[in-house]
């Protein structure tokens, strides 16, 4: 391939994509272009990356703590759900401290059965660093802490944003801005090259289209989107805060030195003045910020050497599941098809085949949190208490566990693997637990100490 | 409310039924409900000789199973993977290894560091980074040691074993666990009005009622098929064997740590070494071939004296179109054929058990669960067949019309797919929960003869003199880690040699 891979977007996604694309090709000399064209869609002005990132940071050498201060952002270890009176953790890491230890949910799901009182997020380690407001990075001489103790961050977009087009342009990516873009095909239906502005044009090898908007032709649905700024300082909370309302859910992200809420509906009979009011009356803010953007379908992102990224991703991108994660997905999941690949159609259908699994447990996990017992994995968990094994890893074991213990699914049959032991035996193997948990987290430091200790070690 | 299971019985008293009940009876330890197995020695089990693959060590662990007993006790002998001979093209010969094919290097697989510089006509065969292979041809075992980085420290394996022994054991545990065992045919099957199983009449006359039965009857599916009629998938325009005779032979070597499959002119002929003889088959088309000329080519390819009379086994492979149907789910050979090749009849007994144990029921039998074990089931067999279908299709032999047929037959779409992928560019794609790992199909499909035409470009991120030597560490690393393994018979001697039986 000696044609330049071009990018197409604009913000957050458009760096994202370009930064690990060009990180990945660089050393193979192509050369990257990204065509940032004017926005359409206002941006989220926080985002909250799964446990992903981190991995990925590293992976781009891109260190954490310049991503911690560019963007103010803060550490995630998961989310903190709310609904009425009743509140659980889901965290990104595994529970207990083992994550190979068979049957360890399944004792948890048999106490909570036993004990309504008992809460599973006290076999959760991120659960309890979390909700008293503590935050370490696990040491190296133990992966299996780092696993328990998975974490994502928030973010401010626009800076993130920023930071890594500074990267992408240390890396020697070509920025090029145009108003408007037309693709010509070749006659092997390929795109050739981009019509720019004014007549410019670029030549294609690849084309990474991160654009979310759906096009005029492409089937939508309409989302309404309602964000506010809160000012209080959040620094004590590594997660993501979860509110239950009449329509669905409510997002809390906090930054460094203020937190911003989101929700979205999709339900167009719905009041939007009564939506509002429920805002206030849930955050104590009257300054809402309302929007609408076309959320597109896209099942077959990769069609010859045209990648509907944007589109894919914007396909699950909501206030519970962030479409970077999935941007991020699809593109190393390209990136490790690169770049022999121009003439194998297997390769683009296996990989559309793959993400509409991804896509089909994303939604599975969103729906959930609508309809339990509408989806496959909820009335599995309902009856036996145990999460459907995934093909791919959208989302995290834990997560699945987490959400759906703290919905409410309560298992009817028990675990016949647990058949043999005594309700003794499994509360004191939990409780035997639940004490090394509550040893690590008394020494592990406060999220502030370590944002402040990562920022400077930035300084230095 | 549940409705606790009350009673199981376990129809059939093969590997599969005595793995079961072993399983059920180890785990439940007859507390939690009654568990019977019913089994007529009337009628034989197909139980040849029977290879697995290191997935059996989940089983083992589950029962608790002490593995030197039981080697001692099943006769059994130790397998570090299948060596593929004239598969290819007459001729030609290749080890499906277990565990590691060299060391995998920043973030890549080691195949495509070993596919760049074996271009550059700069590598050893593969089989020299890889330990399985090498102690394979060198007839050498151990079990894994602690031993940090090397790969002493990982080593895979799985087992040979008499498959009769094998269930006699299993029989033992199972009733020492509380199991009951029924010695009867089975004359009829009652029925209640949704059609779900009431209970099974003996030839004595004494009828045996369960919540739920599991058919371990073998290919005539006495209740999955014979009385639910759930259908069966056939696959034999894809895996068009439909024929096995089976003979075991006197040892006149010691036993090799693998199984060999080798390639014949309407099949193929196992070879699987057990402590006191040896276990042959020969599988094969009989639409290419009769069971005189198959079991004449058996017997001239046995290395010692044949020991019993040779046994047909006939087969259709395929699958039935719900593996749990109503109060019945059906292990083994009920629930789906795919020939030995790659020694997956036993995983799949295995991987069906501990699916019941996630998915186990209460008397209401909630359809919403079973529909979930049936489709990952199917997803299991499934895949299993793809790869099986990969070493027919995969194939330059022109030499019958049998391989002339598997040479161009259609193969399902994602087969296909998954080799037009790799012969463009090396890659393997695949599901989280595919039970061969891209190692397998690597192995595979190079040793089919299937070249692909690039390797990961990251591949080139080593200077060519860098990975050169790199290689030559890996190759160094494996050779000092074969020679420190003891032979596959003083392995066997020192901890689990069986008494003689021949």
């Amino acid at each position: 391939m000696q044609q330049p891979v071009v990018l197409i977007g604009n913000g957050l996604w458009l760096q994202m994509a370009t930064a690990i694309v060009a990180k990945h090709l660089h050393p193979f000399g192509y050369k990257c272009i990204a065509l940032e064209l004017a926005a359409t869609i206002k941006e989220d002005p926080a985002v909250a990356c799964g446990p992903e990132l981190a991995t990925l940071c590293q992976m781009l050498d891109l260190p954490l703590q310049l991503v911690l201060t560019r963007a103010k952002g803060t550490f995630s270890l998961g989310s903190r759900y709310q609904s009425g009176e009743k509140n659980w953790f889901v965290p990104f890491g595994h529970y207990g401290l083992n994550g190979s230890a068979a049957e360890f949910e399944q004792a948890i799901v048999q106490l909570l059965k036993q004990d309504p009182n008992s809460k599973a997020e006290l076999f959760s380690i991120a659960a309890q660093a979390a909700l008293q407001g503590k935050f370490a990075l696990a040491p190296a001489n133990r992966p299996d802490l780092a696993e328990a103790l998975s974490y994502g961050l928030h973010l401010h977009t626009a800076e993130f944003a920023a930071c890594l087009k500074q990267f992408n342009q240390q890396l020697g990516v070509t920025f090029v801005r145009s108003q408007t873009v037309q693709m010509s095909y070749n006659s092997q239906g390929q795109v050739s090259d981009l019509q720019l502005d004014q007549g410019a044009a670029i030549p294609v090898g690849y084309c990474l289209d991160c654009r979310a908007e759906p096009t005029a032709k492409e089937a939508s649905r309409t989302v309404q989107l309602f964000s506010a700024q809160d000012t209080t300082e959040l620094v004590q909370q590594p997660f993501s805060t979860v509110v239950q309302t009449s329509w669905g859910w409510l997002l809390r992200i906090p930054l460094q030195h203020a937190s911003y809420w989101f929700s979205q509906s999709t339900d167009p009979t719905l009041d939007l003045s009564h939506i509002r009011q429920e805002l206030q009356q849930l955050t104590g803010l009257s300054d809402w910020q309302q929007s609408t953007r076309q959320q597109p379908t896209e099942s077959e992102p990769w069609q010859h050497n045209h990648l509907r990224l944007g589109q894919a991703a914007a396909t699950l991108d909501c206030p519970l599941y962030n479409g970077l994660s999935a941007l991020q997905y699809l593109v190393i999941r390209w990136l490790d098809l690169l770049p022999n690949q121009n003439s194998c159609p297997a390769t683009a259908l296996m990989y559309n085949q793959h993400w509409q699994q991804y896509q089909s447990e994303v939604q599975d996990f969103l729906l959930l949190h609508q309809h339990p017992l509408a989806t496959k994995t909820g009335r599995a968990f309902a009856r036996l208490g145990r999460v459907l094994s995934t093909e791919t890893d959208a989302i995290k074991a834990g997560q699945w566990f987490g959400l759906m213990q703290g919905l409410g699914l309560k298992a009817e049959l028990p675990s016949m693997l647990l058949a043999n032991r005594t309700e003794t035996e499994i509360h004191q193997g939990l409780r035997q637990v639940q004490q090394q948990i509550a040893r690590l987290v008394a020494t592990m430091p406060s999220q502030a100490d370590t944002l402040n200790r990562c920022l400077q070690q930035l300084s230095h | 409310m549940i409705e606790k299971i009350r009673k199981i019985i376990v129809l059939g008293g093969g590997s599969a039924g005595w793995m079961t009940a072993a399983a059920l009876g180890k785990v439940l330890k007859n507390q939690y409900c009654q568990i019977q197995v019913i089994e007529s020695e009337q009628i034989g089990t197909v139980g040849v000789g029977e290879a697995t693959i290191p997935q059996i060590m989940l089983y083992n662990d589950l029962i608790g199973l002490d593995e030197n007993d039981f080697m001692r006790r099943t006769q059994a002998t130790f397998k570090l993977g299948i060596q593929f001979v004239d598969w290819q093209k007459p001729g030609s010969s290749y080890f499906h290894a277990f565990g590691d094919v060299g060391k995998n290097m920043e973030g890549l697989q080691f195949y495509h560091y070993w596919l760049k510089m074996r271009a550059l006509g700069k590598a050893a065969p593969l089989d020299e980074y890889t330990l399985s292979s090498l102690a394979c041809l060198e007839y050498r075992f151990m079990r894994s040691m602690d031993a940090g980085n090397s790969p002493l420290s990982n080593i895979a394996y799985a087992f040979h074993f008499d498959a009769g022994l094998f269930a006699k054991y299993l029989r033992e545990l199972a009733e020492q666990w509380g199991v009951q065992r029924t010695e009867g045919e089975v004359v009829e099957v009652q029925q209640l009005d949704n059609g779900f199983i009431r209970s099974l009449r003996l030839a004595d006359g004494t009828e045996h009622e369960a919540d739920f039965f599991i058919d371990c009857s073998g290919f005539r599916g006495l209740l999955i098929e014979q009385t639910l009629k759930t259908g069966y998938e056939d696959w034999s325009h894809w895996l068009p064997c439909d024929r096995a005779i089976a003979v075991p032979s006197a040892s006149i070597s010691e036993p090799w740590p693998f199984t060999r499959a080798t390639a014949q002119r309407a099949g193929w002929q196992w070879r699987i070494p057990l402590q006191h003889r040896v276990g042959n088959g020969h599988v094969y088309c009989s639409r290419f071939m009769s069971e005189d000329e198959a079991t004449s080519i058996l017997l001239k390819n046995l290395d010692g004296e044949a020991l019993a009379e040779p046994r047909p086994i006939r087969f259709v492979t395929g699958k039935r179109k719900q593996f749990w149907n109503k109060n019945c789910l059906a292990v083994g050979l009920a629930g789906g054929f795919m020939e030995p090749l790659e020694s997956t009849s036993l995983h799949l007994v295995q991987a069906t058990i501990s699916k019941l144990f996630s998915f186990f029921p209460d008397r209401n039998f909630a359809q919403s669960d079973i529909d979930e074990f049936n489709r990952q089931m199917h997803f299991d067999y499934d895949k299993i067949r793809d790869f099986l279908i990969l070493h027919y299709h995969a194939t330059e032999r022109n030499d019958s019309e049998f391989w002339n047929y598997c040479r161009t037959m259609p193969v399902p779409d994602e087969l296909t797919q998954k080799i037009q992928q790799f012969k463009a560019n090396g890659r393997i794609f695949r599901f989280n929960n595919e039970m061969f790992s891209d190692l397998s199909w690597f192995e595979v499909m190079l040793g089919q003869g299937i070249e692909p035409q690039a390797y990961h470009p990251m591949a080139d991120l080593f200077p060519e003199a860098e990975l050169a030597k790199r290689l030559e560490g890996i190759r160094s690393v494996i050779r000092k880690s074969v020679d420190y393994m003891p032979s596959h018979q003083s392995f066997i001697d020192q901890n689990c040699k069986a008494g003689k039986i021949y």
